[in-house]
């Protein structure tokens, strides 16, 4: 399966300018195809000033991207949650063995006496 | 051995082995055997022990991997990066960007409280290859820097910056295609 391929398209204004736009935003390394880049890099580094100041002005006159930082960041803490809770709910019905919990504790007590 | 099943359930769900799981769970309790002097009652027991067992699911996939490889040249089954169908060649979106994530930038906590959306975030990441996953939840989850993130998952720092950024490309297009509007 290609990825993306079941999610609908842009909406017909933002075809109809990028038709005439979206040459010239790539020439000046301004994108959608950058911005999403930088929105993505940005989680694990600091942008330089440069492209910092490229993902500003493209997000002024983007409609379509200007959410793109607010969805990784809220990517994000959706993720962190899921760690959170991870160990309570994926693996809930998961236990030590008697048998395990038995030789953990005969080597807790070996140690205990060394 | 009251903490024991929790502490197990937390690694089997960080490192999805069930032998691994139950040797770091032991190693754990032995770090705390010999240092509860050092538990000052400051967090509750259990935070403490997890606190311990996360240092030894680094260890534990640092051992596993211990040659850094390149692996920036990673991409899907295809051959292709995943991002190339979602943009024609001059950069613009073939795909709406904001489809399905719409709720997810204005109230992701309101999201963590629903079941079925946390579970489809959890089968997401699960998708993920297994290099990603472990590179990514060490940085995501764990909440480890880029540079301990990627020597833990034994991947370069270069490699490790590619491999985040295609980790959360696959994350959004799998939340975007199955959906998580409430």
């Amino acid at each position: 399966m290609k990825h993306g391929s079941q999610l609908p398209r842009p909406p017909i204004i933002y075809r109809m300018m990028q038709a005439v736009m979206s040459p010239i935003l790539k020439a000046l390394g301004i994108s959608c195809r950058n911005a999403f880049n930088l929105c993505n890099e940005q989680m694990d580094r600091e942008l330089t000033k440069g492209e910092s100041f490229r993902l500003r002005i493209h997000l002024m006159m983007c409609g379509i991207c200007r959410q793109l930082p607010a969805q990784f960041d809220g990517m994000r803490k959706l993720i962190q949650f899921t760690g959170e809770d991870n160990h309570d709910d994926i693996s809930c019905c998961a236990s030590l063995s008697e048998e395990t919990k038995a030789r953990i504790s005969g080597h807790l007590r070996s140690r205990d006496k060394h | 051995m009251q903490h024991a099943d929790a502490l197990y359930r937390y690694a089997l769900s960080r490192i999805k082995d069930h032998h691994a799981s139950e040797d770091l769970v032991q190693d754990c309790l032995s770090v705390a055997w010999q240092r509860i002097d050092t538990f000052n009652g400051r967090s509750s027991l259990s935070t403490w022990l997890i606190g311990i067992l996360k240092f030894k699911i680094i260890d534990h996939f640092r051992k596993s991997k211990r040659t850094p490889t390149d692996q920036s040249a990673e991409t899907d089954e295809t051959g292709n990066d995943p991002v190339d169908n979602l943009f024609t060649s001059n950069g613009a979106w073939k795909v709406n960007p904001n489809h399905g994530l719409e709720i997810l930038a204005k109230a992701p906590d309101d999201l963590a409280s629903l079941n079925e959306i946390m579970a489809w975030v959890r089968t997401c990441m699960d998708r993920l290859p297994d290099r990603l996953r472990t590179l990514f939840t060490l940085r995501e989850v764990s909440g480890l820097d880029v540079t301990s993130a990627a020597l833990a998952a034994g991947v370069t720092l270069g490699s490790a910056a590619v491999l985040l950024t295609r980790s959360r490309q696959r994350m959004r297009l799998c939340l975007q295609e199955n959906g998580i509007q409430p």
